[in-house]
């Protein structure tokens, strides 16, 4: 009885040791190097309350400095999706409205990895904040920058 | 003619009274006879025996896969059902593709119990669950090129002198073949992970794999070749009561 466990046991061994698992290699992440910032006003109905509404703006263009990019020109929008320098762990963006020109310096956490294989390397943001602005205030909603971009900064006016 | 009615009815009355004989039931008890008392002895922990392993399956792996070499042994040593396992391992892991170059050089150590449910002090086979704790140190390094609309800049992260920790649920068993060679395999499940890096997060943690950042859990599996090296020959008295049960 025993010798027929052994042997049993035996050729479980040599099956399993011929099994090859392959793990399997996705490429999907949720991680973007695009952050998305939405323009609000502030609504005073009264001294105690408040709530915020989309404000549309009119850009007449959109840079950042260290290139010659413009990404918006003549467009009039409420919410821009705007690219990071993912080379430097901070982005100064100038914008120029109808309302007049503004800057806003956004910093950053960058992080490096490898995803499995075929995939190859990319960054990860994190850690966003408004080290620098000339907007009236703002906020950081969310600190990470994933994809699709979901609202990374409020800007208030 | 009287004669024999006086027989026919002392026949009768006779049948009546034997049918009225109770038989007294026997009240006396008979205790059954005590078995000796049997001192029982104290389990002894003492090592019986040593067994030196070696991981085939990273062996192997060597052999199909030029980017990545692993070595692996193991060292259990048993202490009647229970099993002190033992193992230490390296890696060295290089992946490589458009503009990108990943390196990874490390080692881990693991650590655990193991409980033998087939403990017999006549074999040495094991049908085993057992808990490790496991700790990996390495170094990696990853560069690539970056390129956006602020023009290409090439990235270079590393970690020097990383570590990894985590722990695993092993099962599996090792088989006696012949004289002291043993085969058997070992199903792991590594869980509780938890990784110190720097801005590199690393692709791979020697010993526990690939490290994915949205998955803390990974399934290993070791297939071991193991030399039996034993301590002593004479059963003591506690495997002499184990091979009466």
């Amino acid at each position: 009885m025993r010798n027929r466990v052994v042997g049993n046991l035996a050729i479980v061994a040599v099956i399993v040791g011929v099994m090859t698992c392959a793990p399997d290699e996705l490429c999907f992440t949720e991680n973007g190097s695009e952050v998305r910032i939405d323009f609000k006003r502030i609504i005073y109905p009264d001294t105690d309350s408040a709530f915020t509404e989309n404000d549309t703006l009119i850009f007449l263009q959109i840079k950042a400095l260290d290139t010659d990019s413009v990404f918006v020109q003549m467009d009039t929008l409420s919410t821009v999706v705007l690219p990071i320098n993912t080379g430097s762990d901070e982005t100064t963006f100038l914008f120029d409205t109808e309302r007049g020109a503004y800057a806003l310096e956004l910093s950053y956490q960058r992080k490096q990895r490898l995803i499995p294989a075929d995939c190859g390397p990319e960054q990860i943001f994190d850690e966003l904040a408004a080290t620098t602005f000339s907007f009236d205030s703002l906020a950081v909603i969310q600190p990470r920058l994933i994809d699709p971009p979901i609202t990374n900064v409020e800007i208030y006016h | 003619m009287l004669r024999s009615i006086i027989s026919t009815v002392l026949l009768f009355s006779s049948i009546g009274l034997f049918g009225q004989v109770q038989i007294e039931e026997d009240t006396t008890r008979v205790r059954p006879p005590r078995p000796p008392k049997v001192k029982k002895e104290p389990e002894e922990f003492i090592p019986t025996s040593v067994k030196l392993g070696l991981d085939l399956n990273s062996f192997a792996r060597n052999f199909w896969d030029e980017n990545k070499s692993f070595q692996e042994i193991q060292v259990d040593i048993d202490f009647r059902h229970y099993l002190l396992a033992l193992e230490f391992g390296t890696s060295d892991v290089s992946e490589s593709g458009e503009g990108f170059s990943y390196q990874n050089q490390g080692s881990y150590f693991r650590v655990g119990p193991d409980l033998n449910f087939l403990y017999s002090p006549e074999h040495h086979h094991a049908v085993f669950v057992g808990l490790r704790y496991a700790t990996s140190t390495y170094d990696d390094e990853l560069e690539y090129d970056t390129e956006d609309a602020f023009g290409t800049t090439r990235i270079s992260s590393f970690n020097d002198k990383a570590k990894a920790q985590w722990a695993e649920l092993v099962t599996g068993t090792k088989i006696n073949i012949w004289k002291g060679l043993f085969i058997g395999f070992a199903i792991r499940y590594k869980f509780l992970k938890s990784v110190k890096s720097g801005d590199l997060e690393p692709y791979w943690i020697p010993g526990f794999g690939e490290n994915r950042m949205d998955d803390n859990d990974q399934f290993g599996f070791s297939y071991y070749l193991w030399w039996r090296f034993g301590f002593r020959k004479r059963p003591t008295k506690n495997d002499a009561v184990e091979n009466l049960k």
